[in-house]
């Protein structure tokens, strides 16, 4: 089970995490995306603003993703 | 844990830890009690990250300080659920001479509004409504 974190209007659909069993060890961003999308009707989930982390770290779409690492999805930021 | 900011109090501070600055810029900003269309706001409610949110904040300051010819800066920003009429952030710039000082508490304020990590909700009798960043924002933080 890997815990996933949502931030801002990305948030709305599941709350502040979801917790999802992966369907490999191992999956790039753009897999989970998709996986998320098909998998529990989350479409917002594939837009390319909504910027990705691992483990506190900005990552491209191509990055590789272990079910250990914490995954978050940002919104854009509203600034202060 | 009361987090709020006293703004006089602040500039007090920051007024005695750099005496021989010529010149102390500092902004103080407000919530707001209605919309951009007149409803009242009960809240507004600003979301951080538990990192990036602080880092970001100390990017710009870092920016800001190599930028601008500028001998002291303070920022403080408030998260979580604000009234109205409440200050959500405070900016100080110390500089031997106001222009920079000038310069870099408006750099501060223009990146702050825009890069900083943070995700704001105004919430009212309307309910709960995400806030993004507005074009006039965005045209602010392209000056620099």
């Amino acid at each position: 089970m890997t815990s996933i974190l949502f931030y801002g209007k990305i948030s709305d659909r599941f709350g502040d995490t979801l917790d999802v069993n992966l369907p490999q060890n191992s999956l790039s961003v753009g897999e989970l995306r998709n996986f998320l999308s098909a998998n529990y009707q989350f479409n917002e989930i594939l837009d390319l603003t909504v910027r990705v982390t691992k483990n506190d770290e900005f990552v491209l779409e191509t990055e590789m993703l272990q079910s250990s690492d914490v995954v978050s999805f940002l919104s854009p930021f509203s600034g202060g | 844990m009361d987090c709020r900011i006293d703004p006089s109090c602040e500039v007090k501070n920051f007024n005695e830890v750099d005496l021989d600055s010529g010149a102390i810029v500092t902004f103080t900003g407000n919530t707001r009690s209605q919309t951009k269309v007149g409803e009242s706001i009960d809240y507004l409610v600003l979301e951080r990250h538990p990192t990036l949110t602080l880092q970001s904040m100390q990017d710009i300051s870092t920016t800001a300080s190599n930028r601008f010819n500028v001998s002291g800066i303070r920022v403080i920003h408030r998260y979580g659920r604000i009234k109205p009429h409440e200050t959500i952030v405070f900016v100080a710039v110390a500089s031997a001479h106001r222009r920079e000082a000038f310069e870099a508490a408006d750099y501060l304020m223009d990146r702050l509004k825009t890069d900083a990590v943070f995700w704001k909700r105004e919430e009212g009798s309307f309910g709960s409504r995400w806030i993004d960043t507005t074009e006039r924002d965005v045209l602010d933080r392209e000056r620099w």
